[in-house]
């Protein structure tokens, strides 16, 4: 076990040992790349001061709100989209847009209108991930076996009761492909805000740190981010495999 | 399709957002919505044009494109590259697998600061960021490609005296063609959300920091003008690279579902 996730992993074993040892033998400046071993107590520390996790905690709450927001509109336009043609007739295109739009060129734009504070990210968050979980329900639920709708209907089965009992379980493998794509856009949103227009949190406290050149503090942001990001990725994918138990992927 | 069920099909497709545009400048016209917040669309496109004609929004562009371009470019060389490999090579797999799997949830953009510090606030800073924000899609897509190509193919052609070398670029390549395509049409829009962020936290030049300057400045009608110019290009972009891919793959099946 333990030799298999050394087997597994030496290559990062390999690149932090020699990360170590060409930071410390002088070669590049501190401020370029600091000793891991100086970073990772720069972690711990900020860490146990409660920086980190407090920081870590205002992107994490930005991210996630415009996430579920997005969710919940992207679903509800989505299936609006697949069952009524006048809806379908007036989203297709504004979707198709916002699908391609970098909408992070709106971050001026969103402290124009909402500020620095938590609105104006969760706002944005929402905005950029909407589209995608719009498309992907779309798909999900035009993909639902018309069988299943006929013979549901012959059995008396009414339309709200359909819409629980059928589309949304046959969209569902959709819906979380969606959110896989949404998830990681909600983080880079969030940071890049906070980066570019501050008012705390991760990306800000790590933009703050490279300002003053602060490595070890940079690197250490770096790090959390990553974690982060690697703990949205773990939920998403251990909430799928819960819910589309039923599914063959 | 006829000209005519296209033009039909056109206009209908452009109906709504014109609807939106119109709803913007009404609204705005009338005073619902204060133009301090938010310029009306014809003076937004005043503005545009104005960028357009004065060559700003060209220069900016350019360096904007250079970046994500540059940046792109370097992803696919050195991704396919690495891909490959991957694939066929068992010790570059297993040295490269952690890493790929430890950074693939990593928010690229938040590599922006780090090459601040590495590089300065530079053109090289920013294709950096690119290239590392497109590395991965390209490698992971041309990994599956090369290790999706049927065995069967391979073991035909080499039962046919087919040299390595032109196993490589007569079966192996195009078979995984669509993949690697795959893996670029990712990282197209990726390099362009990564060149915004830069440009918007570090840049003195590019279509980001022409955003965030009028921004400051509150010259909000050209604001919106250089959003929306940039939007125009984001979005020709991407059919464009739809348009390409069909045409490059033609031979190929589209792959069901999507």
């Amino acid at each position: 076990m333990i030799r298999r996730a050394f087997v597994a992993s030496y290559s990062l074993l390999l690149l932090a040992a020699a990360w170590e040892i060409v930071a410390r033998s002088g070669l590049v400046p501190f401020f370029f790349l600091p000793p891991l071993s100086v970073i990772a107590v720069t972690f711990v520390r900020d860490l146990a001061e409660g920086l980190l996790a407090q920081e870590a905690l205002v992107t994490i709450f930005r991210a996630f709100l415009g996430f579920v927001i997005a969710v919940i509109a992207g679903v509800l336009l989505g299936l609006g989209m697949a069952r009524s043609r006048l809806i379908h007739w007036f989203f297709d295109p504004i979707v198709a847009v916002g699908l391609s739009v970098p909408t992070l060129t709106l971050v001026p734009a969103f402290v124009l209108w909402f500020g620095i504070g938590h609105e104006s990210k969760i706002l944005l968050v929402a905005l950029s991930c909407v589209w995608s979980m719009a498309v992907s329900t779309y798909n999900g639920a035009r993909s639902v076996d018309r069988r299943l709708l006929w013979s549901a209907r012959t059995m008396g089965t009414p339309e709200g009761k359909l819409l629980w009992k059928i589309v949304i379980p046959a969209a569902m493998p959709y819906i979380f492909t969606g959110m896989q794509v949404a998830l990681p856009i909600s983080l880079i949103v969030a940071f890049v805000f906070e980066m570019a227009a501050g008012g705390g949190g991760l990306g800000f406290l790590e933009i703050m740190a490279a300002r003053f050149f602060k490595s070890p503090e940079l690197f250490a942001a770096l790090f959390a981010i990553l974690l982060v990001g690697f703990a949205f990725d773990r939920m998403l994918r251990l909430i799928r495999s819960r819910v589309l138990l039923w599914c063959e992927e | 399709m006829t000209a005519r069920a296209r033009l039909v099909a056109a206009v209908s497709a452009l109906a709504p957002i014109a609807v939106a545009l119109a709803t913007w400048e009404a609204v705005t016209r009338a005073g619902v919505v204060s133009t301090q917040m938010l310029p009306t669309f014809s003076s937004v496109g005043t503005a545009a044009g104005d960028l357009v004609v004065s060559g700003v929004l060209g220069h900016h562009l350019l360096v904007s494109l250079y970046r994500a371009l540059g940046g792109l470019a370097l992803s696919i060389v050195v991704g396919v590259i690495l891909g490959f490999a991957m694939a066929t090579r068992r010790h570059v797999e297993s040295f490269f697998d952690p890493l790929v799997s430890l950074l693939y949830p990593l928010p690229k953009t938040a590599l922006v600061p780090l090459t601040m510090v590495w590089l300065g606030i530079t053109n090289q800073a920013a294709i950096l960021v690119v290239f590392l924000a497109g590395l991965l899609p390209v490698v992971v897509n041309t990994y599956h490609g090369v290790k999706r190509v049927e065995r069967v193919l391979i073991w035909s052609a080499r039962s046919l005296g087919t040299s390595e070398r032109r196993l490589f670029t007569r079966v192996v390549l195009p078979a995984s063609l669509p993949y690697i395509w795959n893996g670029i049409r990712i990282a197209l829009p990726i390099s362009f959300i990564v060149v915004i962020s830069v440009e918007l936290v570090a840049s003195r030049v590019g279509i980001g920091n022409l955003i965030n300057g009028y921004g400051g400045l509150g010259v909000y009608d050209y604001m919106f003008a250089a959003i929306f110019l940039f939007v125009l290009v984001a979005f020709v972009s991407d059919r464009f690279t739809v348009r390409l891919g069909r045409g490059l793959l033609r031979w190929h099946e589209e792959p069901s579902g999507r």
